[in-house]
């Protein structure tokens, strides 16, 4: 039953290794097993804006990622995507429909451009979608902690057990 | 002189479009882009400058200068909790706002709240509360603009105010390229170098602080002390607290400063820019005030103590750099009213329009209700102003304290206490705002020489927690604001190690997938 | 000094300290904060 899908993610710096390394730097001496590796999904847009300048107008575009599952929007650095295939047991669906998406990336984009030139303009954004872009997670267990790390910039989280 | 004067305005400010000219030319839209992108592009220097930049406004160069002229030393109470404002602020609740904020996805600080206490009543109350006291300080900065330009052009009154509020309008609705960081760092340089430069005329023009106090005492010893002119506030301790709890304590309830929160790029950036926000304070802030009570000596026959400033500048500097320091000032008045106006039409577009009128709002259509409520409030700014203006240091200190009393508790137990519920805050946030305001309206400062910040502050604190224990059971805080509090705080039963390395950029993902695994 | 009563000088300089001191500690305190090396994405 389980699918295969052929997915575009953000390229991977840090491998299983390099992940347990990290761990291990940390706790010194206890080892962390590798769970699994989870693929997170991002709706991606492209945002080309005209933003009026003293010199005229001009054409900026800038990369838009909306969290598929907390439907929380963010402009985004420039990086680098390869295609992967992932198993849907690794795979996490989105949970906002790509409307909701796309109007987040709408407001996204004007409020921090609207914040960053302080001013009240309605600027011309237009969104061009992308699909999806995913983000690979290690799962790493020491002991009765878990913890994540992106394998992109190798940045590490506590996961923690939510309220039960 | 005043031609000098107007020239050297004229001349800075070409050269400030100048910078902002450049910037964009050699930036092109790659810059550009990095510019929107920033938060990391803007160190902890230009961060901390920021920051203290919106806070050279009409109420120093007016109010304080003012308020030193009429009292003497015992203004320097409003400076003992300014100094440190930045630094407490960012200390307190800088960084668990930030990623508590970034971690409900809110974009203003008002939707923080509504997040962080769910419920519509609370967006409703803190918003239209926000952009009532917001007005007011807009009014305030129009009242500085425009007697300030009245003074340096020798325009009348009513003209030089319509100058200053078309400027402001102009900034707001087609600024942004002036915005730009270059642009603000230097003309906060400018404003420092000015202010200092005042200050030393002021100083070498009386023989030295030394000297210039003897002179003070000649007049009017009690100018020296700390209880005012004539000793009118002598033993009045509940009016001392408010003078230094209102800018200190109390900015921390300001939803125009605490924004700043939000939209800091890393912890680390907090520690540096409280260190730089607290060396410039030290110098910066003591400062107007100093120079109003040197002006006591200066302009013995001044008929409006909210001009000392000005005044004593146009008097002791050489035209040329009168000119550079007006500009610089004025400057300063319309950027931080261009902040306002741009916060107070941000709130009013997203936190009442969109959510409560028009919940399928297009970003344009909330452009164009930011935009109205601008109008809205330059116009209505302008007939008060023009009108009866009060004194800038009346309404910053009325609208500071409400907006302190209302706001104070709601922020800080946001991220300090998990037991702050939604009833709690609610009440503290209309407790706080009316007892403050009624206080103030009502005069009863005079008779029970406590100052309204004071009640209101303690009265809105007093309520949030009797409020939020009474009604834990029936409103408890919801468990996924409990477990993001956890992690903006970095409590729990992990282990330091880890929480001190974690990245918080990923605190999202993190909580989407601890609860997929949980799940599945 | 400076010609100041006591109680003023007290206001002018007492208060700058306090905040100097609170500085320090607040900078003794945070010391450990964002010590990670990993860089923060803005793609999250």
């Amino acid at each position: 039953m389980a699918n295969e899908n052929i997915l575009t993610v953000m390229r991977e710096q840090v491998d299983a290794s390099s992940a347990l390394q990290r761990i291990h730097a940390l706790r010194g001496g206890v080892a962390g097993v590798v769970e699994q590796k989870l693929v997170y999904p991002y709706f991606r847009f492209k945002a080309s804006c005209k933003i009026p300048t003293m010199i005229g107008k001009q054409d900026v575009a800038v990369d838009c990622l909306v969290d598929g599952i907390n439907g929380l929007g963010a402009t985004a650095d420039p990086f680098i995507t390869d295609k992967l295939m992932v198993t849907d047991e690794n795979l996490l669906h989105p949970d906002i429909s790509r409307d909701e998406a796309v109007k987040i990336a709408q407001r996204t984009v004007t409020h921090q451009l609207g914040r960053k030139l302080k001013m009240i303009a309605p600027f011309d954004v237009t969104l061009e979608a992308k699909g999806m872009i995913y983000r690979s997670f290690w799962i790493v267990r020491i002991g009765d902690s878990r913890i994540m790390i992106d394998s992109v910039t190798g940045g590490m989280q506590p996961l923690r057990a939510s309220a039960a | 002189m005043s031609g000098t004067v107007i020239f050297f305005l004229v001349l800075y400010y070409l050269v400030v479009l100048g910078i902002g000219y450049w910037a964009m030319q050699r930036g092109s839209s790659k810059d550009l882009e990095g510019f929107l992108l920033g938060g990391r592009q803007v160190g902890p220097i230009t961060t901390a400058l920021t920051l203290q930049s919106t806070a050279m406004s009409g109420y120093m160069f007016l109010g304080a200068g003012g308020l030193g002229f009429a009292q003497g030393y015992w203004a320097l109470w409003y400076a003992a909790g300014d100094i440190g404002s930045g630094l407490l602020n960012l200390s307190v609740i800088g960084r668990r706002m930030r990623k508590l904020s970034q971690m409900m996805g809110a974009l203003t600080a008002i939707e923080y709240l509504e997040k962080r206490y769910p419920s519509p009543a609370i967006r409703l109350v803190a918003g239209t509360l926000t952009v009532f006291l917001l007005g007011f300080y807009v009014l305030a900065q129009l009242i500085a603009g425009g007697k300030g330009m009245a003074l340096v052009t020798g325009i009348s009154y009513p003209i030089a105010l319509a100058i200053a509020v078309g400027i402001i309008l102009a900034y707001t609705f087609m600024g942004g390229y002036l915005a730009v960081a270059y642009t603000d760092f230097f003309q906060s340089l400018v404003m420092l170098v000015g202010v200092m430069w005042i200050l030393i005329a002021a100083l070498s023009e009386l023989g030295g602080l030394t000297a210039a106090n003897n002179a003070i005492a000649e007049i009017d010893p009690t100018l020296l002390s700390v209880w005012g002119r004539g000793l009118g506030f002598e033993g009045q301790w509940g009016v001392v607290a408010g003078a230094i709890l209102i800018f200190s304590v109390g900015v921390m309830g300001w939803p125009h400063v605490v924004t700043r929160h939000m939209a800091m790029s890393r912890p680390a950036t907090a520690r540096k820019a409280g260190f730089w926000a607290t060396i410039w304070s030290l110098f910066f802030v003591p400062t107007p005030y100093i120079v109003g009570i040197l002006a006591i000596l200066i302009l013995p026959g001044l008929d409006d103590p909210e001009m000392a400033i000005f005044q004593v500048a146009e008097q002791l500097l050489p035209a040329a750099v009168t000119g550079l320091v007006m500009a610089a000032i004025m400057a300063a008045i319309m950027s931080t009213a261009d902040s306002l106006l741009l916060q107070t039409g941000s709130i009013a577009s997203r936190d009442i329009y969109e959510r409560f009128i028009n919940p399928k709002a297009s970003e344009r259509q909330m452009v164009m209700v930011s935009r109205g409520l601008v109008l809205a409030v330059a116009v209505i700014g302008y007939a008060v102003a023009l009108v009866e203006p009060p004194t800038v240091f009346g309404i910053v200190i009325f609208a500071t304290s409400v907006l302190g009393s209302a706001f104070l508790p709601a922020y800080v137990c946001a991220v300090w206490w998990k037991k702050a519920n939604t009833p709690g805050a609610l009440a503290s946030m209309i407790v706080g705002a009316s007892v403050a305001f009624i206080w103030e309206y009502a005069g009863l400062v005079n008779s029970t020489q406590i100052h309204p910040m004071v009640t209101g502050v303690v009265s809105s604190t007093v309520t949030m927690i009797v409020v939020s224990l009474a009604t834990q059971k029936s409103s408890p805080v919801p468990p996924q604001v409990l477990e993001m509090m956890n992690v903006a705080a970095e409590v729990g039963p992990i282990p330091e190690r880890y929480l001190a390395t974690a990245d918080a950029g990923l605190a999202n993902e993190a909580a989407a997938i601890g609860r997929k695994l949980d799940e599945g | 000094m400076f010609g100041l009563p006591f109680a003023t000088t007290m206001l002018v300089f007492g208060f700058p300290l306090f905040w100097i001191l609170y500085l320090v500690g607040f900078l003794y305190v945070s010391r450990n904060w964002d010590k990670d090396t990993a860089k923060e994405n803005d793609a999250s």
